[in-house]
Order: C-alpha cells, then structure tokens, then sequence
C-alpha cells in the first residue's frame, strides 16, 4: 500500500538529494526496507507519508556524513541578466536540463522546494519535516524557486552560466 | 500586509487547490482576489508551479525495476515484534530488575512481625542478664523503667497482676527500644511481657485480639492496646490463652 502511493514521490525526492539514479534507489530502497521492519511502530497511517520523507532525508544527512565534502555550486552574479522564467520557457527544456537546474541549487534550498513539487506536502508538513519555524520554511522556499527558475533561465537562453563550486569560490578568497 | 509579504507566503500554496481551505491562506487569498496585481502574479505562479510540477515528474523518471524491488523487499523482511526490539526487551529488563530490587528492600509485614517475636522469644530465652533492675516490686520497676524515659504505664493481664514480678530491662529491636518485665506466676511458671510504642509500625495488628505464634522453641502473644504493643512469652499457648482469659474475664466482672 505504501509503496504504491509513495515510492514515485519519494524516488524522486532521493534524486533530488543524491543527484543520481543509483543512489535515490538505494536511499528509496534502505527507507522502505526500514518501514518493513518498524510497521509496527507506525500506528497511524496517515503519518506514513510524512515519516518516509523524513526518515529519507535522515538516511541521506547521514550518507553525507560519512563522506568527504560534496562540492555545492552557485549561481553567480549573472542571474540578475536573466529574464523571467514563463510556463512556456519550462515547457522547451529538455528533462535533464530541469533537473539539473534543481540540482545545481543550494541543498537548503532545493530540500523544501523538492517536497513541495513531489507528493505535494503542505507547507506544515515540510516544516516538521525538517525542523524549521514556518517563517525559515517561507524564505526558503521562495528563494528556491527563485534560484530554479533563473537556473532554468539560464539554460533557456543558452547562454553560458558561471558554475563555480563553494570550495574554489573559497580558494580564491 | 503588502503584496512582497503577500507573495512569500502565496509561493508555499500548492497548486493543485489543496490548500483551498486551509486558514493560514485565507487572508492572502482573500487579498489577492481584491487587487488585480497580486491576483495577475498568482494565477502565473499557480500555472508556472503546475508546469515545474510536471516537468520534474518528468524529468526525474522512476527506474522501471524499482517499484518491483521494493515489493520484494517487504516480503523478505519481518517486521520485528514490538516486544522484540532491543530498546524494549532491555526496558523490560531493567523495569523487572528495578522491581525485583524495590521488592527485595520493601519491608515485608510478615517478615517484621515474626523478626519481632523472634528477637523477644530470644531475649526471653536469656539467661545471663535475663533482668537488669531486679525488683519483685513493680512500682519500683516502673519507676526505673520511667527514669529511663521507657514505657512504664501499661495494662497488665490479671493474673500477671497476681503473679511476682522478677525485674526488668529495656530491649532492641530493629531501632525501636522494648520494655521487658519477667514473671513468675503462682504456679512456677515463667513469663515475659513485652511492651513497646506501636507508633511508626504500621503493619503490627492495631487491635487488642491475641495473635499466637511460636518462635525460638517458646509460644508467643502478641496484642495491641491504647497505642502500645504488648506479646507474652511463655512455654505453651494453654498457658497464654490462660492468662489472657483472666484478664477478659475480670474485665467483664468490672464492667458489670
């Protein structure tokens, strides 16, 4: 039953953490494999959603734990070039282009934004989720769309974007 | 609230209209169906949000095997029994060790009383400094006993009252301090009464009813009376049950 009405969203989810297809499997996998064993634990059902997230995005902070810092990307001052993102722009993109442009986003940002556009949690339920005041929640998620959508803007156009990562950005200062 | 605060809080409405009754929108919405611009701005946001939706559905596609491998999965693991987990089983264990050990130093009311009797019928028993003040006179005994700041107004079965009185000493018993008054009676025999403050000794019967028992190879008495706790000692309980007979029945006599 919950595996029928969550694995999509929640693959999705781990991919958008991850990046990668093989590592949102494992992360999709270890989660339900942990439900399995504490189904018993979850008396409720209505909080199955809400605690395969979770428990996802535990499983993925303590993957990154345990590995060597993952380099994170910017977007640079050319975003205030860009022009507004619009229903049709999205439309043109291929795939890998949109989810690049939510992968390239500060994991902050993109964590809120993620389980908004997949399963369509309310804005309460990712709070919780992630431990954050409602008002942080709010802030994040607006300046998440902002940064998908100039990233989107950025490849719609064609133009060349200034990735750099955090740890050359602190190289050179 | 202006249209900037207004927008931050519209861009977490979801928009496929499920959050259409929730009260945290309802000032917003109700905002933006009065001013065009806002109004203008959200029906773009709910349309760009549904594309985005849309496209990173599809753009993030679900591997074909998955949805096979997770079903799998739940049908080669059992879910651990709540009573199973560690967590629990070592709950369990330290509440059933933690209980055992309360039981262990709870005192027993069983275990008092007869640790009690014992204790005198030894003291009874007690031939070397059987007495300390030797008196046959009991008001001499008494007043000792009173020097001593012990119990020295109690009741005295009549034929103890008949009996002679040999002398007296003050016991220990668990942190409570005993009077001790040894008898002979007419007959030869020997008796010991025990008197000690019932206070603080809740489990000790709180009535004047005789309980027998025996201890230490001696038949024991034991009764309560104006706050005080007497027992009898002597060699067999048709002795005892003699005394304490006298006693009701000169009690009656007074009565009548």
């Amino acid at each position: 039953m919950a595996v029928n009405s969550h694995y999509e969203g929640l693959y999705r989810f781990a991919h958008s953490l991850a990046g990668n297809a093989d590592d949102a499997c494992e992360l999709t996998q270890e989660t339900f494999a942990q439900l399995a064993v504490k189904s018993g634990q979850l008396r409720d059902p209505s909080r199955v959603k809400s605690w395969l997230f979770t428990t996802l995005y535990r499983m993925y902070l303590g993957w990154k734990r345990r590995e060597t810092s993952l380099p994170h990307y910017e977007i640079t001052s050319v975003e205030n070039e860009l022009p507004p993102v619009t229903p049709e722009m999205v439309d043109k993109l291929e795939n890998e282009a949109v989810s690049a442009s939510l992968l390239e986003i500060e994991e902050r940002y993109r964590v809120p934004l993620a389980l908004y556009y997949f399963e369509n949690h309310s804005y309460a339920e990712i709070a919780q989720m992630l431990d954050i005041p409602i008002g942080t929640l709010m802030s994040r998620l607006s300046r998440g769309k902002e940064l998908m959508r100039k990233a989107l803007a950025a490849r719609s156009i064609g133009g060349e974007r200034k990735i750099i990562s955090i740890n050359q950005s602190r190289q050179r200062e | 609230m202006n249209n900037q605060e207004a927008k931050l809080i519209l861009q977490a409405y979801r928009s496929n209209g499920q959050d259409a009754s929730d009260p945290f929108f309802a000032d917003v919405l109700e905002q933006a169906r009065r001013d065009p611009e806002l109004q203008k701005w959200f029906a773009e946001e709910i349309l760009l949000n549904t594309r985005l939706q849309v496209r990173l559905e599809a753009a993030i596609p679900v591997p074909s095997g998955l949805k096979a491998n997770l079903l799998a999965l739940r049908k080669t693991i059992r879910p651990v029994p709540w009573w199973f987990r560690p967590m629990n089983l070592a709950a369990a264990a330290v509440i059933l060790l933690s209980l055992g050990i309360v039981l262990l130093l709870l005192p027993q009311k069983g275990a008092q009383i007869e640790s009690f009797r014992e204790t005198m019928a030894r003291n009874s028993l007690q031939t070397e400094g059987h007495v300390v003040f030797e008196s046959h006179d009991l008001a001499k005994i008494q007043q000792w006993l009173q020097d001593r700041g012990m119990e020295s107004r109690f009741d005295l079965p009549t034929m103890l009252q008949s009996g002679t009185p040999q002398g007296c000493r003050v016991v220990d018993w668990d942190g409570h301090k005993a009077t001790m008054v040894c008898f002979h009676l007419q007959d030869g025999q020997h008796m010991d009464l025990f008197v000690m403050d019932r206070t603080g000794l809740p489990d000790f019967p709180d009535n004047s009813a005789p309980q027998f028992a025996s201890a230490d190879g001696l038949m024991t008495t034991m009764w309560a009376k104006g706050g005080k706790l007497y027992l009898l000692t002597g060699q067999n309980q048709d002795d005892l049950e003699k005394v304490l007979q006298q006693t009701s029945t000169a009690l009656k006599k007074l009565k009548v």
